[in-house]
């Protein structure tokens, strides 16, 4: 590196303040902390509230995780300064997020499709008198469908 | 008062102390991401079989304490308010005030811990284990691996704590305890989300689906 950095030692006492340039990280004020908190504890009572509202389960979850989302973007912004972050932290810390996203919506849409084409077979499998137990019902779909393709010819 | 400084005590030497600073963050945020990745498999799974077993999942989770949880999110919430207070402390050089938000820290994750020992003893002893049902499976492997993440955590704070007590940081130098926060307070975001997942979804009170 070319330039060289002056490193002034503050003396015991001096505290820097806001728009004090240390090169190091930003100092927010301790005020925006509380609030902060105060609104992460709001939010999660909101949360709870929202959970005893007489809605419909897939409502339940978009509201839960929406409230969930602001939680984690207080989070994020204030407390791990993500705000007065550069760029390359901004594209490390959304890069996960965008694959995981990417990942949630896959499987969620695999398990809806799938949820249209197994019932059957459960339905088969309970009529033979077998039973199931939920745990295996999902695993055991596929070889019933065999045995029910014998026994009805 | 001012004088040219050699490197201040606990960076490497062969960077600068900037450079330092800001390349240790940006290795603890790469590590977070991979976090998010390992989370993000167990939150793939959950997403999974919450659709299959829609109703089974409401029902399960409306065997869950969700008062309990809902301590356990204000007790870690509360925690992470510390650990940022402490970090505003190290920032400013205040060693001794560091060190006491640290012991809050790791008192209230000790207290998150207590709750979680309850909840768990309580569900073992009703018969309840991980191989009941998918979403006993999930919720065991996915509090557990955040409760490992705690242990963790109190043990890096706890450290923080033995660092200020030998008045290591300064305004100049203080990265271990930013980085070690960013953890943290990572650990608090994974449960803002187990939370409502694992607990709520079911619906309480009146709006259980039960």
């Amino acid at each position: 590196m070319e330039h060289t950095t002056e490193w002034k030692r503050l003396g015991k006492g001096d505290l820097p303040t806001e728009d004090m340039d240390t090169g190091l990280g930003h100092i927010v004020p301790i005020d925006v902390y509380n609030k902060v908190f105060a609104a992460l504890v709001v939010l999660t009572l909101a949360t709870v509230w929202a959970a005893t509202l007489e809605v419909s389960g897939t409502a339940h979850i978009i509201v839960a995780m929406f409230i969930a989302l602001i939680k984690a973007a207080l989070v994020y912004g204030c407390f791990m300064h993500l705000l007065f972050e550069k760029k390359i932290i901004w594209i490390i810390v959304t890069y996960p997020l965008f694959i995981l996203a990417l990942m949630i919506l896959g499987t969620t849409g695999d398990a809806s499709v799938k949820r249209e084409s197994i019932p059957s077979n459960v339905e088969i499998e309970y009529k033979k008198g077998k039973g199931f137990g939920v745990n295996d019902e999902f695993l055991q779909a596929p070889d019933v469908k065999e045995d029910t393709a014998h026994s009805t010819h | 008062m001012s004088h040219h400084e050699t490197l201040p005590a606990g960076h490497y030497h062969h960077l600068e102390p900037e450079q330092a600073y800001h390349s240790a963050k940006l290795a603890m945020w790469i590590f977070l991401a991979t976090e998010i990745h390992l989370f993000g498999g167990a939150f793939c799974a959950f997403a999974f079989f919450r659709w299959r077993y829609f109703d089974d999942f409401n029902h399960y989770a409306g065997q869950l304490n969700w008062q309990l949880g809902a301590l356990n999110t204000l007790v870690l919430l509360t925690s992470s308010w510390a650990m940022v207070r402490g970090v505003d402390a190290a920032q400013k050089g205040l060693n001794k005030l560091c060190g006491r938000w640290l012991i809050v820290t790791i008192i209230l994750a000790f207290v998150f811990f207590g709750i979680k020992a309850i909840e768990y003893s309580t569900k073992l002893s009703h018969g309840i284990y991980p191989s009941t049902h998918i979403f006993w499976g999930l919720y065991y492997t996915m509090t557990g691996i955040h409760a490992l993440h705690i242990a963790v955590g109190i043990g890096l704070i706890y450290w923080l704590y033995l660092l200020t007590k030998k008045e290591r940081f300064s305004t100049v130098y203080y990265t271990p305890v930013e980085v070690i926060g960013l953890y943290w307070h990572l650990v608090d975001v994974i449960w803002i989300f187990l939370f409502p997942l694992l607990y709520l979804l079911g619906g309480v009170g009146a709006g259980a689906h039960h």
